[in-house]
């Protein structure tokens, strides 16, 4: 198995390359940002590209959905220390093959790895339950993290003040809680944390 | 005795009160009858003691009944904050409170939402931290496994690594520590009176060598004398110098000028500039955000260096604060000490 590793720190890079080599994986490359991931994995063609989501430049995901389109034929396997819902669903939609945390044993990760290569196929990403949440209500679910209180929150977006609490209940209906604090500690469990940019 | 001194409840005292003011006017009457006719009032006496008691009793009773309903608004409020506390509901605020409650309210709830910001605060960086941490820890993990493996002088190598990333950890984890002591003010400083050159000099040492790896020129300069805690100065430099070394380009400087009353200590990078406004930055427990797929995530442990440093610069009654220029200058100002003795 060939296999470009891609980590911003240099420590965890040489600790996996040192326990993959081991166990019989050739790293034939090594980057420590997204940008560097990309070019190495064009040029050297991988049978696995491992990527760690947060990174300098371009972000793994990024890097990954990049590389799925212009080198179809790797394996682009995210290992990380996050597991969001919302991010592994960006990750399925990305179409990426694997979702990993970086806390496996190396021993674990070979397997998962052999696993994913030997039947490419049927490696797919579970599909999360998340909900869908409209524009406005995510809106509203970041000036509500932020502590704002609903007349607060009609003057920012421009609205009246029912037009948001109807915005509130409707995001306490489908994040299934009832108050604002519960809202924000599950929006924030599954991955939609504050502060999230429009769209 | 505690019993003695619990004041009684609101409803109880506001009855006490309507009850004995009931007394004032049948008392003034009563006063009026015994100066004017002696013989009536003897002969009334204890009937008219006995209307004084009724209308007393029938006073307090209303009284009570009253406040109660007076009251009903705070009830409420108490109510709400009861439920609050067992983790249901939620603070509103209500139109029918009278303004004395309204504000009460008003003030319960600024209190509710600056903790709930505080709290969020945190736990975003404690998240963020969390993950700061793990890589780090994990990569010692593999290294530790793999250290069998190596022939001795790679195994030399590979302990040194793992060595000076424990030392990097244990700083990580020493920062977030001054960091809580700098936010709860238990910080005890010792000041003295100490010429900055030879200070300087040893800043010019020790970074001089950490510089040069990462081809970056370092230029310290400046003199004169300054009254400070030479320990946390040093701490808070070291700070701005981590950062400047962290972002710039291709220089560091470092410099210590007499300004008016004060001594400023600048550190100048000719990096890309604050990554944002530094009253952000200077936080604790900011954590700068980095965004992920549309996701952003606060970034750690590295917004400590810039909040501890502030705390000492405000520590000796001096401020730390950014200046206007290219790259990142950050300017930390202390009075003056006194004419030199000689």
């Amino acid at each position: 198995m060939r296999l470009v590793l891609a980590d911003d720190h240099p420590l965890f890079r040489l600790g996996l390359r040192l326990g993959l080599e081991a166990r019989g994986i050739a790293v034939v490359g090594e980057a420590a940002d997204g940008w560097e991931a990309l070019r190495l994995c064009l040029e050297l063609s991988p049978d696995v590209a491992l990527l760690d989501l947060k990174m300098p430049g371009l972000d793994g995901l990024a890097a990954g959905r990049r590389l799925r389109s212009e080198r179809p034929g790797v394996l682009v396997v995210l290992l990380t220390t996050f597991s969001e819902p919302a991010l592994i669903e960006s990750a399925r939609l990305a179409g990426l093959h694997g979702f990993l945390p970086k806390e496996l044993s190396l021993d674990q990760l070979v397997a998962a790895l052999q696993e994913l290569i030997s039947n490419p196929a049927g490696a797919r990403l579970p599909a999360q339950t998340l909900p869908r949440l409209s524009e406005r209500e995510q809106q509203v679910l970041a000036l509500l993290a932020s502590g704002l209180s609903n007349k607060r929150i009609a003057a920012q977006l421009g609205v009246s003040p029912d037009t948001v609490k109807d915005h509130i209940a409707s995001l306490y209906a489908k994040l299934g809680v009832g108050d604002r604090v519960q809202a924000v500690n599950k929006a924030r469990d599954l991955g939609f944390l504050l502060d999230l940019p429009p769209g | 005795m505690r019993a003695w001194v619990k004041p009684l409840s609101l409803r109880a005292q506001a009855a006490v009160v309507t009850g004995l003011l009931s007394f004032v006017p049948s008392s003034v009457v009563l006063l009026v009858l015994l100066v004017r006719d002696l013989a009536l009032a003897s002969r009334l006496l204890w009937p008219l003691l006995l209307w004084l008691l009724v209308v007393g009793v029938l006073s307090g009773l209303i009284g009570y009944l009253l406040s109660g309903s007076l009251l009903s608004p705070v009830t409420r409020l108490e109510g709400d904050l009861a439920a609050l506390g067992e983790g249901s509901g939620e603070l509103q605020p209500r139109l029918d409170d009278p303004a004395e409650v309204s504000r009460l309210r008003a003030a319960f709830l600024a209190l509710l939402r600056r903790l709930r910001r505080e709290q969020d605060r945190r736990s975003a960086f404690l998240a963020a931290l969390t993950h700061d941490l793990k890589t780090p820890l994990l990569a010692t993990r593999h290294l530790l496994e793999a250290l069998p493996t190596l022939d001795p002088a790679g195994q030399q190598a590979l302990i040194g690594r793992i060595q000076s990333e424990n030392q990097r950890l244990l700083a990580t984890v020493q920062q977030m520590v001054d960091a809580h002591r700098y936010e709860r003010q238990q910080v005890q400083l010792e000041p003295q009176r100490f010429a900055l050159e030879p200070w300087l000099e040893e800043f010019r040492e020790r970074y001089a060598a950490r510089a040069a790896p990462l081809g970056l020129r370092l230029e310290v300069q400046g003199s004169g004398e300054v009254l400070a805690d030479p320990a946390a100065l040093q701490r808070a430099v070291a700070n701005l110098l981590d950062n400047a070394l962290r972002y710039a380009r291709s220089e560091v400087r470092l410099s210590a000028a007499r300004e008016g009353g004060e001594i400023r200590l600048r550190v100048q990078d000719d990096g890309p500039g604050l990554p944002a406004p530094f009253a952000l930055l200077s936080q604790p427990f900011t954590a700068q955000p980095i965004e992920i797929a549309g996701i952003r995530y606060a970034a750690g442990a590295g917004g400590l260096g810039l909040f501890i440093a502030r705390s000492i610069a405000e520590a000796h009654g001096g401020r730390l604060e950014a200046e206007p220029g290219p790259g990142a200058r950050l300017c930390l100002a202390l009075r003056a000490p006194a004419a030199a003795r000689r």
